[in-house]
């Protein structure tokens, strides 16, 4: 019989805010902590982001350890178990209740621009730097990109973003429903992750 | 024509949003910044540019003081021709800030807005160990900025307003080192500093100005 759960996958909390390479220092922040971690440490976190093939699939605890398997990084799995316990890493399945609670003790804050929507396709918007898009979305997802860290958590995003949705007459439960919402971000989340056109923070969060 | 000392800086506000084509293949119908709770809109190209060129010039900004006179050069280049009426329009709808550092215009600013810092820490240059790198892995930093600068950048995002950013990074600096220099360890001082130096973070993407949240929830419609 085959079940129909959603995936476990990988999520990096924090944003880089430091390296000393010379002293194997990577400084990430977390609120208003700071994480000095070492290369190998940072390296498994810094694969939390999505793959490096940027082949888009369910970025679970064991594409990372293939992926630092097939670039020497040892022990891994130890050292994103690690991560999860310092709070540098959550593992959620969108769609299920991990990945609603960590909806709820993080925001997701952008790290670069909106670029708005493309000439030839008014459909796709994108974000990144000026002359460098990073990743393509859709204006669901624009919007989200671009409100979502106003407010006090990533699943309060996800409900004012289903209620504009409802108010504006969209009757698709996709984009009327927060937990919909919340599953349809989380499912596409390491394509903005991977670039690092976003990141989750738990600074500011009001539970 | 060049800045003269005491003329005020100009500064951004709001995170971009880029432009917004109504219709297929066709020039961009206005531009969207996104401020507080607000999305106000650029409908004219010139708007688009003058906002952009308040954020500084990368190869000016660390040896000119970002003013209307350099915002004006800028713009004539760009062939705007009428760059004070544009700004005067952003000036009214809130979209640039005017000030003069050390005034109580630049200190009621610094109470109700505050900035947020984008991209990443990526630490001393190589070849620029004396600055501190701020951009993305894997390409040249987009801000190159002494310690001072760096530590503003890593952190201010944090506090409410600008204001709290200034006395805080005081506090954290006299904390730090008990000998710190009384500038340092100054709130009035760091904000006036944080505004003289904020051009090389604004035009590097690395920071933008944005409305306090207690100013934005209140303006919220």
């Amino acid at each position: 019989m085959t079940t129909d759960q959603p995936a476990v996958q990988v999520y990096p909390i924090g944003q880089l805010i430091g390296v000393r390479a010379a002293v194997d220092q990577f400084d990430v922040r977390v609120g208003a902590t700071l994480h000095s971690l070492t290369s190998a440490e940072f390296g498994v976190w810094a694969m939390a982001h999505g793959p490096a093939d940027h082949v888009p699939r369910p970025w679970t605890p064991a594409e990372l350890a293939a992926q630092a398997t097939a670039v020497d990084l040892p022990e891994a799995p130890r050292r994103l178990a690690e991560l999860v316990e310092q709070g540098l890493v959550a593992l959620a399945a969108a769609g299920a209740e991990s990945g609603r609670e960590l909806a709820m003790r993080v925001r997701m804050v952008p790290l670069v621009l909106g670029l708005g929507n493309s000439a030839h396709a008014p459909d796709a918007y994108s974000v990144g730097l000026p002359g460098r898009p990073l990743a393509v979305l859709s204006a669901a997802a624009y919007d989200l990109f671009e409100w979502a860290h106003m407010e006090t958590s990533l699943w309060r995003a996800c409900e004012g973003a289903a209620a504009t949705a409802a108010r504006v007459g969209i009757t698709d439960v996709t984009a009327t429903d927060p937990g919909a919402v919340l599953t349809s971000l989380l499912g596409d989340l390491h394509r903005l992750l991977t670039p690092n056109a976003v990141y989750l923070d738990t600074w500011a969060v009001d539970r | 024509m060049s800045a003269s000392a005491d003329e005020p800086l100009v500064f951004p506000l709001g995170h971009q949003m880029g432009p917004f084509h109504q219709h297929r293949d066709a020039p961009p119908s206005y531009w969207v910044i996104r401020l507080g709770w607000d999305s106000p809109l650029l409908h004219e190209p010139d708007a688009a540019v003058v906002w952009s060129l308040a954020h500084g010039l990368a190869d000016r900004v660390h040896t000119t003081p970002w003013t209307r006179s350099a915002i004006r050069s800028a713009a004539e280049e760009s062939g705007i021709a009428d760059c004070d009426g544009v700004l005067d329009g952003l000036l009214e709808r809130g979209l640039v800030a005017e000030l003069s550092p050390g005034t109580a215009a630049a200190a009621e600013f610094a109470g109700t807005h505050r900035v947020q810092s984008l991209l990443l820490g990526l630490g001393a240059l190589p070849d620029h160990p004396e600055a501190d790198g701020i951009g993305l892995l894997g390409m040249p930093p987009l801000a190159q900025v002494g310690p001072r600068s760096y530590q503003f950048w890593q952190w201010a995002h944090l506090w409410p307003t600008l204001a709290d950013a200034a006395g805080g990074l005081a506090e954290m600096a006299a904390a730090e080192s008990p000998a710190a220099p009384p500038a340092d360890a100054d709130a009035t001082t760091v904000l006036d500093r944080l505004l003289r130096e904020l051009h090389p973070l604004l035009c590097g993407h690395a920071v933008y100005l944005d409305r306090s949240l207690a100013v934005a929830d209140a303006a919220r419609g």
